[in-house]
């Protein structure tokens, strides 16, 4: 069949119904909305003074929704990761876009990943059984290489969960302690290259005198506020929230808002910005947002 | 319908060429499309595929769980409430499935009139897509909801052995345009709508993929042969290619000489009691002379009578003698080994077959 005038002009029609030149504005114009009613939100949540009012919930995608950790870069910029494989994602979290995604490579690498600490330009995954994956951001698409290490954290730990960074010291939280400490919160700080670690115990009792509901606090997540030094932790099973000092002193204990149904990450930025993700359990993953934290 | 034929008509010139009026129903539908997104520019996402791409890859724009408490929009930037635009989305992308699914039915109707034509597959054509789009529209990005939807599929348990592969590739295409629309790609269901009818078209009309053996010219003749070759008789010729390869001239040869080893055998017309013959013995030998003179004295032996009824010879294929015999059945067994054992470099091969009561014994 010659391709004839009418039909280049039918084809020249589909392909016009098909192409949509004006994507890309659309999004940069939403991602200027967004912002826009991001500051203005937080400063009318602020001037409120409701701190377990969110500025802003971003629904993560399929590939996150079983986000298991949060980490602010230096920068600001936020980091999140799924709980199988080592692919990082970069949120602006003022706007709720994926600004890039790249993952451990040259190949797929999985395991069961629970926590995200960024120090500089270093980037730390745990594993539950304890293991670290060293590596240095990618950009976007990028498969970086990493290499692992085993922090000298004993064996009183059944299971790890969260990790955050304090100085040159990264602060492993134990999410299920051995039974024979009865239900206490353990926190081991390790100056990264050493050959120990100082555990930091948070006892049951004094968890239990705080919140008389939670036979123990499971942590999920862990991560430092800069301006008092103090770790911030939320627990999944117990959907609770602790701070702690330095030494392990209980500060706030309390539980979660409601919206929150399985806490897996947690992260703070210096000007005060309180992040908590949230795996899909019965509803979609999601990353909180709230102006200040929780009291 | 009679209006639709009239401006089908029209717009053709009244052409029948099925590719012409095809080609002429799909720039309509791409027409109303494109007046639809213009007058309604939220009703693109129904189209864009935004939603599939949303599927398979991560959307750059994340979903804001604060601004509606409720699930992604399934339309664009609009001011409609979330329900309306849940019921527009599902009657756009119903609609658009089944005006997509309308010419497939009808190429369908004309490539499978003479043969194998079913109603049911016509109507499940059209019924299909739309089911399967209402349930990709329910199911969503929800795991829990896809799985939930395996779980009630396998209880439903309903299975169809379709008679030609043929059709199934009709369903398969309707399960496709339904995945389409349902993921609110309906530019990709209408393009694999188009490029699956032309195909078919082209297909059926150019008779594409036709057995070489079966020649325009032969095929009257050929399909009385076809009888020959029915797997479900154990009587019948089990080389299909050689049944369908024979010409009226080499089919009467055949046939003469199928005749004349009947008459030797005998017992065929239903008068004789008792056949002369009751097996064909062939032997593949390197010469003739030497042939024979190894085999007869085995037959002599084994057999009560035999005739040697011919002697095929053939360029590049060994030399075969063709032996009518009456043997015992009890020595049937020994006959070929006898003649592979008689020996000498002549015998090449030896193959017998013996006529029982129901003529389809090989020993």
């Amino acid at each position: 069949m010659p391709p004839g005038p009418r039909y280049t002009s039918f084809v020249v029609l589909l392909l016009a119904a098909a192409c949509d030149p004006d994507r890309g504005a659309q999004l940069e114009r939403t991602a200027a909305e967004r912002e826009a009613a991001f500051a203005e939100r937080t400063t009318e949540v602020r001037a409120a003074g409701v701190a377990d009012r969110p500025v802003a919930r971003w629904e993560l995608p399929g590939a996150l929704s079983e986000v298991s950790g949060l980490a602010i870069a230096p920068d600001g910029r936020l980091f999140a990761h799924g709980d199988e494989t080592g692919d990082l994602f970069e949120i602006d979290y003022r706007s709720g876009i994926v600004v890039k995604r790249f993952s451990l490579g040259p190949d797929d690498v999985t395991a069961d990943f629970e926590a995200l600490a960024i120090r500089g330009s270093t980037f730390w995954l745990l594993t539950s059984r304890g293991r670290l994956y060293e590596f240095e951001e990618g950009r976007n698409g990028e498969r970086v290489p990493y290499r692992t290490a085993e922090p000298p954290v004993g064996e009183d730990c059944e299971e790890f969960e969260g990790m955050t960074v304090d100085g040159d010291a990264l602060v492993i939280a134990c999410k299920k302690a051995r039974k024979a400490f009865g239900g206490a919160l353990h926190l081991y700080r390790w100056p990264v290259g050493s050959r120990s670690a100082e555990r930091i115990e948070v006892p049951a009792d004094s968890i239990r005198a705080r919140m008389p509901e939670w036979e123990e606090f499971s942590a999920s997540g862990i991560t430092r506020r800069d301006d008092t030094g103090t770790f911030i932790l939320v627990a999944g099973p117990e959907q609770g929230y602790l701070e702690v000092s330095a030494e392990g002193r209980i500060i706030v204990a309390r539980a979660l808002p409601a919206d929150h149904g399985q806490p897996e990450g947690v992260a703070w930025t210096s000007d005060g910005m309180l992040f908590i993700a949230d795996e899909a359990t019965g509803r979609t993953a999601a990353v909180t947002i709230y102006p200040e934290p929780l009291r | 319908m009679a209006f639709f034929t009239r401006m089908m008509d029209l717009a053709t010139g009244g052409s029948e060429s099925p590719v012409r009026r095809l080609l002429v129903y799909y720039a309509f539908l791409v027409l109303v499309t494109t007046v639809l997104v213009r007058v309604f520019p939220p009703a693109n996402v129904l189209f864009a595929g935004e939603r599939l791409e949303e599927a398979i890859v991560i959307p750059q724009l994340l979903n804001d769980g604060l601004a509606s408490g409720t699930p992604l929009a399934m339309l664009g930037e609009t001011d409609l409430s979330p329900r309306l635009q849940s019921v527009l989305t599902t009657f756009v992308v119903m609609i658009g499935a089944l005006f997509l699914m309308l010419p497939v039915s009808w190429v369908y109707m004309a490539v499978r009139r003479s043969t194998g034509y079913a109603q049911s597959i016509v109507q499940t054509m059209l019924v299909l897509p739309i089911v399967v789009a209402g349930v990709v529209l329910v199911v969503r990005n929800s795991l829990a909801l896809a799985f939930s939807l395996a779980a009630i599929m396998a209880g439903v348990r309903f299975r169809n052995n379709l008679r030609d592969p043929r059709d199934t590739v009709f369903i398969f295409l309707s399960i496709g345009v339904g995945l389409a629309a349902g993921v609110q790609a309906l530019t990709i269901a209408a393009v694999l709508s188009l490029v699956f009818n032309v195909l078919i078209l082209t297909i059926w009309r150019t008779n594409f993929g036709r057995s070489p053996l079966n020649l325009a010219p032969r095929a009257g003749w050929a399909e009385p042969l076809e009888t020959l070759i029915d797997t479900a008789d154990a009587r019948a010729i089990p080389d299909r290619d050689l049944v369908l390869s024979l010409t009226p001239e080499k089919a009467d040869a055949l046939a003469e000489r199928f005749a004349r080893v009947r008459d030797m055998l005998g017992g065929g017309d239903g008068k004789s009691k008792k056949p002369r013959y009751n097996g064909v013995l062939k032997v593949t030998v390197s010469d003739e002379a030497a042939g024979r003179a190894a085999v007869e004295p085995v037959l002599k032996e084994l057999t009560k009578r035999y005739h040697l009824d011919g002697v095929e010879t053939a360029e590049g294929r060994p030399l075969a003698l063709y032996y009518l015999v009456r043997v015992r059945k009890k020595a049937a067994d020994d006959v070929v080994s006898a003649i592979l054992g008689c020996g000498g470099d002549a015998i090449q091969g030896a193959e017998f077959e013996i006529a029982t009561k129901d003529d389809a014994t090989r020993p």
